[in-house]
């Protein structure tokens, strides 16, 4: 379906509601078009991000993952600071993408020259899809 | 006609009302001839006239209407995209004039849904401040309609009208033609029969109209009595519900 389709079952359905829709109260493209990213955006809040925790709103997209395919990127780089290389790795500071909705996983890879001696026991793992 | 009007007019009163003179019954007969018309063409909530299935406005002033092809030459391009206008005054004859507006008809052609060989399609009437919501801007409106719209904008001159039509940006406008009626011939004494002509001196309006016309201008001349005993108000408002 194309916007122009989109802009006829709009008008369609306005002009079912009230009459005025179809010329005092006529709205432009530009406002339909406001109006179907809002609801594109509704529908997608509603049903994907609509639950209390992160694993609920992971498990109702991965369950569309047909449906989402379009939407769902797999291949989206973390962004580094310029100046990140001059800096030891694990203080590098990263940015999420700009066009991100919902971050459903992140990976990385790395390489270990030596295993690290643990002196003390201080290690802390973090499991990040618990986070908020 | 005048026969008519003074048989029925007896018969109603039972010859206790004042008659009139010919030209008195002929002005009554003319103003009831235009209100016929009026009441055909706008009904009792004065609406827009619609022509298409409107089998009584096609029976009984088939003989007024007038489809009138607009050149191209004569079609002059508006402020928007698809916007076009016209002039009566250039693009009406004078010897078949324009009384009441009927329809507007514009052919198109269409890229969505693509439609290559033209329609003929009947245009809605829009308000002219609404004008702009239909118009093609880009950035802003690329609007989508099935039918033209069309609005009247300036009255140039007594007579005259500018008439503005709109297709919608997927459409291209291939013709036109306007839809109205003439007005009637004058109703003289020496009028001769209706004979599918617009001739002066010739009756306009078909003969199963007259009595209908009659009817109406014996009613208004009961009307002009004041005499209440004839419930001439009422019988009006059943004419025109008629």
């Amino acid at each position: 379906m194309k916007l122009i389709d989109l802009q006829i079952l709009f008008q369609q359905k306005s002009e079912d509601i009230s009459s005025a829709f179809k010329d005092i109260e006529r709205p432009s493209t530009f406002i339909i078009v406001n109006y179907l990213n809002k609801a594109v955006d509704r529908f997608l809040r509603e049903r994907y991000l609509n639950y209390a925790t992160h694993v609920e709103k992971v498990t109702a997209i991965l369950r569309d993952t047909d449906l989402l395919r379009n939407l769902i990127k797999t291949t989206a780089t973390l962004n580094t600071e310029a100046d990140a290389t001059t800096l030891f790795p694990y203080q590098r500071t990263t940015y999420l993408p700009d066009d991100l909705m919902l971050l459903l996983s992140v990976s990385c890879n790395y390489r270990r020259s030596a295993v690290p001696p643990i002196a003390t026991n201080n290690l802390v793992i973090t499991d990040f899809v618990t986070q908020e | 006609m005048i026969q008519s009007f003074l048989q029925y007019y007896d018969r109603v009163t039972n010859y206790t009302a004042p008659g009139y003179e010919n030209s008195e019954i002929l002005l009554f007969l003319n103003n009831a001839q235009d209100e016929f018309i009026r009441n055909i063409l706008y009904g009792k909530e004065n609406q827009f006239p619609i022509l298409q299935g409107n089998q009584r406005l096609e029976a009984d002033l088939f003989s007024l209407i007038t489809t009138k092809s607009i050149s191209n030459t004569d079609i002059s391009v508006g402020n928007w995209i698809n916007h076009f206008k016209f002039n009566t005054t250039t693009t009406i004859p004078t010897a078949r004039p324009l009384q009441y507006f009927v329809d507007l008809l514009v052919t198109l052609t269409r890229t969505y849904p693509t439609v290559s060989s033209g329609y003929k399609l009947s245009c809605e009437h829009i308000n002219p401040r609404d004008a702009s919501k239909f118009a093609y801007i880009e950035g802003i409106n690329k609007p989508h309609f099935i039918n033209p719209v069309y609005w009247i904008e300036t009255y140039l001159t007594i007579g005259s009208k500018e008439f503005n039509f709109m297709v919608d940006s997927y459409s291209t406008k291939s013709a036109a033609w306007l839809v109205y009626t003439a007005p009637p011939k004058v109703i003289t004494a020496t009028m001769t029969e209706f004979d599918n002509t617009y001739t002066d001196g010739i009756m306009s309006l078909p003969s199963h109209t007259h009595q209908m016309i009659v009817d109406i201008a014996v009613r208004q001349a009961l009307q002009a009595m004041q005499d209440t005993r004839y419930q001439t108000q009422l019988a009006e408002q059943q004419i025109k519900n008629e």
